[in-house]
Order: C-alpha cells, then structure tokens, then sequence
C-alpha cells in the first residue's frame, strides 16, 4: 500500500540528484580549463628612495600599515596553467614559489601557493583582482608578492 | 498484538483505494467498532483534503460533468474512470516535496564538496582560505573595497609591534 507512493519518492529523489548532479558537471565544463597568472616580485626598503609609479594601488594600500619608504618592482612573471598543474618562480632570496591553480567558480579562482618551509595558503581571488604577499627579508627590506589571476 | 495494530497499517492504503477486496473489508469491520481508527482515517481525509486545497488553491468546477452531458452515453462511460483517478494523483505531492526535501539535505550535508565547490565562501570576502606558516606570525588584510588587494604579510616582528610594523 505504501510502495507506490515510496516508489514515487524515491524516483523524485534520484531525479533531484541527477539534476543537481548534471547541473554540477555543466557548470565545471564551462569553468575555463586554464588560468592565466601574473606574478609580480617588489621589493620594499625603509631606506629612502622611489615607489614605483606601476603599483601604487599596492602602495596606498600598505601604506598606513607598513613603515617603508621604498618600493620598486624587481621581477615581473606570467604562466598559464591548467587546473591542478604546479608552476613556479625562484625568488631573488633563492626560495621557490609555487602556485597551482584549484578550481575556478564564478567568484574566483581558487589557488594554492607554496614557498616550501616559509608559506602554504589557499586564496580565492577575483579575476583580475590581486593578493599580495610579504614574504621573507631581502637586502636591507623585504620581498612581496603580487598574485593576478587572468582566465 | 491487538486488532489496531493490524488495521492501523492498512489506513493509509484504505484512504487511498489500494485495498484488495478482502483487506478493505477487514478494515471496514474495525472502524465500525474502534473509535481510535475511526478518528486516525478522519486524521488522513483531513491532511488529503488540506494538501489539495494548497495545491489547487481554490476549488476547481466540475468541469468534467458538463463535458460529459456533451457526449454520446458510450463515450462519457469510457472517459469517466480515467477523470476519477485524477484526485488521487494529487496525493504523491507530499511525497514528491518530502523527497525533494530529503535530495537537497543529502546533497548538502553528504556532498559539499560537489554540491558547493571546493570553495564556497568562508568570512566577508572569502579571498585567503587557509594559511600556514610553520615559523612566523602573520597578518592577514582583507580587501576592504572590491578593487582592493587582499595582503598577507609574514612578520618578522612580534605581532604587538602593529599597527607600524617593521617590514
């Protein structure tokens, strides 16, 4: 008497699943399948002298927070990678970063950086919006790192 | 066991007409003679009727009648069983919205990952999603305005030397 109405539940049951399922796996099919990264090494300094007139988004940013008076851009990299593939930069200090590319939704590209023994962090950033990392002592300041994701 | 036990299963099937001939009239005998059941049935008539005025909204003119007084007799005796079937296909919609109920907590709470993403939004911008850094201190600056970058500054300093940190 009830296995009727059990059975109408439960075809209602798989049927959601398979929607929602189906629906997932649409979505990670448009979801771009390689992810544009620019990597950008500064370096920052107490001492006196110029802030680089290209990042002073960057700049303005850290200002109130950071005593320097100094900021120049040493390196400038860009990779495209797939999902989950590992592409890296060595570091003016010798160490490597490493960035892997997670999974892109619609609020951003999921990313993994790695400095081995220094960092590990997982950002979600926007396309075309930046992280910025200060990492470890360089010369008489300090490196940072600008991370853009461009998909 | 008592006689409720034994008939009580069976209500739900007797309201909804799925009964063989032996098992409704088994039913039947009961309710002449127990109270309890008798107000369990008016209990599942009452549901049933309070799900399809939900559903219908407001109560629907049989249109059904006057189609058939437009008929040869034949054809209105032909038509007539499918028209009475109709009702009770009204009632697998508390069973249908329960399932659908159940998909969606199986689907949160079984699979986030896939029902989510891997990264569905953790604090008010969501940007840094984990952070390790086995040796130092660090700061974490959440973009205030969309166009602003998210900072993540590993210290050399303790962190009481903010809000001026020595770089």
């Amino acid at each position: 008497m009830f296995a009727s109405r059990w059975r109408a539940a439960w075809v209602a049951f798989v049927c959601a699943v398979g929607l929602v399922g189906a629906q997932n796996a649409y979505a990670q099919e448009e979801a771009p399948r390689r992810v544009g990264l620019s990597l950008m090494v500064s370096h920052v300094s107490p001492l006196p002298g110029p802030i680089d007139p290209t990042i002073t988004a960057i700049h303005r940013r850290i200002l109130d927070e950071f005593h320097y008076q100094s900021l120049h851009v040493l390196e400038r990299h860009s990779m495209e990678l797939q999902l989950q593939e590992v592409g890296g930069v060595v570091l003016p200090t010798g160490k490597r970063v490493e960035l892997r590319p997670i999974a892109v939704s619609p609020t951003g590209v999921l990313i993994a950086v790695d400095i081995p023994g220094t960092l590990q962090t997982d950002v979600r950033v926007p396309n075309r919006k930046a992280v910025v990392i200060g990492v470890d002592r360089y010369d008489d300041g300090k490196l940072i790192l600008t991370l853009e994701p461009n998909y | 066991m008592s006689a409720c036990d034994n008939v009580g299963p069976l209500l739900d099937g007797y309201y909804d007409g799925e009964l063989d001939s032996l098992e409704r009239t088994r039913v039947e005998h009961h309710l002449q003679s127990c109270d309890a059941c008798r107000r369990d049935l008016t209990s599942l008539e009452a549901v049933g009727h309070a799900v399809r005025a939900a559903v219908a909204g407001t109560q629907t003119p049989d249109v059904w009648r006057a189609i058939a007084s437009q008929l040869p007799p034949e054809r209105a005796r032909v038509a007539a069983p499918l028209r009475a079937r109709a009702p009770q296909r009204r009632r697998w919609i508390p069973a249908v919205a329960a399932a659908a109920v159940a998909a969606s907590i199986f689907l949160v709470i079984l699979d986030p990952g896939g029902f989510l993403g891997p990264d569905a939004d953790i604090g008010p911008s969501g940007v840094v999603r984990s952070i390790y850094a086995p040796d130092r201190a660090v700061m974490v600056m959440e973009a205030e305005k969309s166009d602003d970058p998210t900072i993540i500054w590993l210290m050399e300093d303790a962190p009481e030397a903010a809000p001026h940190v020595r770089i």
